[in-house]
């Protein structure tokens, strides 16, 4: 063996370069698309981008309550002004400007680009012009005269009316002291959008710090309280709640680790030799990962750390062996293949990930099997050499040794054993089997309690943005593309709504025509001869002074002439944020999404549409995407398990050996699986991967079981499962506390499972051997 | 401003002592004009309109009747030109036209709001009514006053930059609103018999 000083020289060495690495070239991404099949569809890939990353993911709902409305409005109106000259938000709104003076400015200066009444046969003709100024004489007679006054000289023909008629929300919050409030009138209500991406969580976590400050410094009473709700904000709220669970929790768990280990082994030194294999096996997976794809994705190093939870317990194996007269070094020979079948078990079951067509399992995959082979390697190589001379391990209290090793415990036979194995496994596939297995639903994965979630509806609901379930989307190869398909449904969904299927549509070619109906529309707009000539014949007989529709005249003159509308003409205003949530891509694929409203007969809906568009219901195709998900990962996991298998074979050189070792343990995942689903828990992706894990754990408590009973050590062995598996109780145990969804997912799934594991592989493996038995 | 009340108050003694003395009485606060029109449970009348507009050849005029309950109930009932039913309870407009129904909450367009408070307000003898969009000055005397009010907001002065409220006691008598694009209307109004 390497003299350990130099071992301990090159160990730190390549642990100083990985860290060094680590810190310097490590890209953490969150883009959901990584867990996306590469088969995925367009329209799945652009939701997911859009749901993490779209304006929807921007947008902040604030809500002040707590004081009487005048100081709730003075507030509302400090703190907009304040978001508005702020770096961390891009636009804010509290209703003082409503469908305000910016937007209204922006739609009548693009109204002969916006107005589809240019579409009809001569829009200016003497007729046409006749018809709209007889309607605009019984307008100034009306009640509504002083309003309608406004757009007259501009304006007669109505086309700023006509827009705002088709697009306007019918939904708005009230405004009280000219600003929005929810219908009790006893909140002050905003709408902000941050700069950052909805996925940024760390900007997203500023924008929010920044937006606290504000609004403490523009608080007109102490008493008020601002409560805000968004994609970002719920994704920061979660990370917050994770992390505050995961610090109590692993301190609470480490204590319990250290506490055990300091138990067994009595020494700080080997407690603290305990970490390093675990330590080194992450770093290097990160570093593998990041080499091989650039970055490494958040739910990788979550759910890769958790895998990697297994190697904690390698140097167990090792250090339970030590004994006066047995050193760190012998250990190591005599624990040898059952580590090195340990490592190879895990790591080939992880190679299944890698085929499945998800960039992100793949990481997964890859992450993992560095992660056990450094650890294995680093438990093999480095730790014996370091272990001190003389040290051994305190032996377990004799009345653990007497109860569990004891011969006169082994009376039941090897048949009643399997009976009591089956029955127990059968008994809990059976009470599931009526239950749903697998929850699929997007919205159990979320980390959010129920609260957190309703405050999000109610705030939604007061501000007039309900969730919309169903969309149209539409797909282009170019933004002009996609528009001109867009504005090409515009009579199916006409009709959809005159017969009742659905109740309304937002279609992003009334903000944003195509270039090609903007030309049309342009070409539509007559010289101003022409048009003075048709005006005087229209007013002929009419009250009305001609020269009061000069600024028309020059309005369609300079409309002529005037660049086309394009989305950077709504910087700044509601308008730019309708038009990005409505359309998106870049490139050679775009993509309109047309939400819709009151949908109530989308069969219906469906057979009218057009080839190319379809109706997407956000609900299922959330769901969609989390079962092909979890089907990939059942379907890798599967040719996992018959590469484990063949290992187990070759490594034991027998076949019933390997079926030994891996029956009992699938049993016990089956069966954690089974109880979890009988228990009303259907399983998600997360309960998934802690299946696998506990798999992982369990064969190797298999393997360490097969090998002490080829050796007849049942001491030996104990003494090695009480302490891996104390371990990972109390860690597992803990983590099953978390009120995060996901940790206590994989808490209780990875707790069930080691008893279950310990409990089925002594029943099946620790069997008395044949000769005993006959005796 | 509650230090200068005594000298304020010595000022109007001072005032009430000369003016008198020459036999007139003290200057009409608009408190003297509203206070009376406070206790008045309710009133109905017939009105004709006349908009000079500039774009037209010639003025609109328009006729109906105006019927006012306190305290936040007031309905316009045009009869001609057009016929139209303009009918404000609370914050909410309803117009029933030609055109049919519209509904929409006064408070989200101010200038609809300022308008609508002009009259109400000063029918419900509302001084905090009048006085959140305009600053009112009262002149003449209670038999023959006028209310003068001016925009607060630069938003509303854009619109409308004064209305001029003229009546005798509870009664008004003529509503002069002008524009700020130089447009005006003149409203004429006379008592009528409450209509079923």
């Amino acid at each position: 063996m390497t003299h350990p000083r130099r071992l301990g020289v090159i160990v730190l060495v390549l642990t100083a370069a990985a860290m060094a690495y680590v810190a310097t070239s490590v890209s953490l991404d969150s883009d959901y698309a990584a867990f996306l099949p590469a088969g995925a569809s367009p329209t799945q890939r652009t939701f997911m981008t859009e749901l993490r990353e779209g304006a929807a993911s921007r947008v902040v709902l604030i809500e002040l309550g707590g004081a009487a409305p005048a100081d709730l409005a003075a507030t509302s109106r400090k703190l907009a002004a304040a978001l508005a000259a702020s770096a961390d938000f891009r636009y804010v709104n509290n209703g003082e400007s409503g469908m305000g003076e910016r937007e209204l400015a922006l739609i009548a200066g693009h109204r002969y680009l916006l107005s589809d009444r240019l579409d009809g046969p001569a829009p200016f003709s003497a007729a046409a012009l006749r018809t709209a100024l007889d309607e605009r004489l019984e307008a100034l007679s009306g009640s509504a005269g002083m309003l309608e006054k406004r757009f007259l000289a501009n304006d007669p023909t109505g086309e700023t009316r006509r827009i705002l008629g088709r697009i306007v929300p019918a939904k708005a919050p009230q405004r009280i002291e000219g600003v929005w409030f929810d219908a009790t009138a006893t909140h002050a209500l905003l709408l902000a959008e941050t700069r950052a991406s909805g996925s940024d969580l760390a900007r997203q976590d500023a924008a929010f710090a920044a937006l606290a400050r504000e609004f403490a410094a523009s608080r007109a009473a102490p008493s008020i309280a601002m409560e805000f709700s968004s994609a970002g904000a719920m994704a920061v709220r979660s990370r917050a709640l994770i992390a505050s669970d995961a610090r109590t929790l692993s301190l609470a768990s480490m204590a319990g680790v250290l506490a055990i280990l300091f138990w067994a082994y009595r020494s700080l030194r080997v407690v603290a030799l305990c970490a390093i294999p675990a330590a080194l096996g992450l770093l290097g997976g990160i570093v593998t990962v990041n080499l091989l794809f650039g970055s490494i994705h958040g739910i990788t190093l979550a759910f890769g750390a958790t895998l990697l939870g297994e190697s904690v317990d390698y140097p167990s194996y090792l250090l339970t062996q030590v004994m006066p007269g047995v050193s760190a070094s012998e250990a190591g020979a005599r624990i040898g293949r059952t580590l090195r079948l340990a490592v190879l078990t895990t790591a080939c079951g992880a190679l299944a990930l890698l085929f499945g067509g998800f960039p992100g399992l793949a990481q997964l995959g890859v992450l993992t099997i560095t992660g056990v082979l450094v650890a294995g390697a680093a438990t093999w190589w480095v730790l014996p050499s370091f272990v001190p001379r003389q040290w051994s391990p305190v032996a377990p209290p004799a009345w653990l040794v007497r109860r569990v090793a004891a011969p006169g415990r082994q009376r039941m036979s090897r048949w009643s054993r399997r009976a009591i194995a089956a029955v127990a496994a059968l008994g809990a596939v059976a009470a599931a089997w009526s239950k749903p297995w697998w929850d699929d639903d997007l919205a159990s994965m979320s980390p959010l309690p129920a609260s957190m979630k309703a405050q999000d509806a109610r705030l939604r609901g007061a501000m007039g943005a309900p969730d919309v379930r169903f969309a149209l989307t539409i797909e282009g190869r170019s933004r002009e593309d996609v528009l001109v398909k867009t504005e090409a449904i515009r009579s199916s969904l006409e009709r959809a709504v005159a017969a009742r299927s659905i109740a309304g549509f937002d279609l992003v070619a009334d903000y944003l025509p195509s270039e090609a109906t903007q030309a049309r529309r342009r070409q539509a707009l007559p010289d101003p001869d022409v048009l003075r000539a048709n005006l005087a014949a229209a007013a002929d007989g009419l009250p009305f002074r001609l020269q009061a529709f000069e600024p028309f005249v020059e309005d369609v003159a300079r409309a002529r002439s005037a660049p086309p509308l394009t989305q950077d003409a709504y910087e700044g205003s509601a308008l730019r944020l309708k038009v990005e949530g409505l359309l998106h891509g870049a490139g050679s694929e775009w993509q309109v999404v047309v939400p819709l409203a009151g949908v109530s007969d989308s069969s219906a809906l469906e057979r009218v549409l057009p080839s190319g568009v379809h109706l997407l219901d956000m609900r299922a195709e959330a769901t969609s995407m989390m079962s092909a998900y979890r089907k990939q990962a059942v379907h890798s996991s599967s040719i996992g398990l018959v590469l484990i298998f063949a290992v187990l074979a070759f490594g034991l050189r027998s076949f019933t050996g390997a079926c030994k070792v891996l029956g009992p343990i699938l049993l016990a995942a089956v069966t954690t699986g089974a109880l979890l689903i009988a228990a009303g828990e259907p399983l998600t992706v997360f309960h998934y991967v802690a299946l696998l894990l506990t798999i992982g754990i369990g064969v190797n408590y298999a393997l360490v079981m097969a090998s002490a009973q080829a050796r007849d050590d049942r001491a030996g062995m104990w003494r090695t499962l009480a302490v891996v598996s104390g371990t990972a109780l109390v860690t597992f145990g803990l983590l099953a506390l978390a009120h995060a969804p996901v940790l206590h997912a994989i808490g209780i799934t990875v707790c069930i499972g080691i008893v279950l594991s310990l409990a089925l592989a002594t029943l099946l493996i620790d069997a008395p051997p044949a000769a005993e038995r006959a005796g | 401003m509650t230090s200068l009340r005594p000298r304020r108050a010595v000022d109007r003694l001072v005032a009430v002592l000369a003016l008198a003395a020459a036999g007139i009485v003290h200057a009409l606060e608009p408190a003297d004009v509203l206070t009376p029109l406070s206790r008045v449970e309710r009133s109905d009348a017939t009105f004709e309109e006349t908009r000079h507009i500039a774009a037209l050849t010639a003025p609109v005029v328009r006729r109906g009747s105006l019927h006012y309950v306190r305290p936040a109930e007031l309905t316009m009932v045009v009869d001609s030109p057009v016929r139209e039913r303009l009918r404000i309870v609370g914050g909410t407009l309803t117009l029933e036209g030609r055109g049919g129904t519209r509904e929409i909450r006064i408070t989200d367009m101010p200038v609809v709001a300022a308008l609508v408070e002009s009259i109400r307000g000063t029918l419900a003898g509302d001084p905090a009514a009048l006085g959140r969009y305009f600053t009112v000055r009262a002149s003449g005397e209670a038999a023959r006053w006028r209310l003068e009010l001016t925009p607060l907001t630069t938003e509303l002065a854009t619109a409308v930059s004064r209305i001029t409220i003229e009546g005798a006691d509870t009664q008004i008598g003529r509503i002069d609103v002008n524009e700020s694009s130089g447009d005006r209307s003149v409203m004429l109004i006379a008592p009528a018999a409450r209509k079923p």
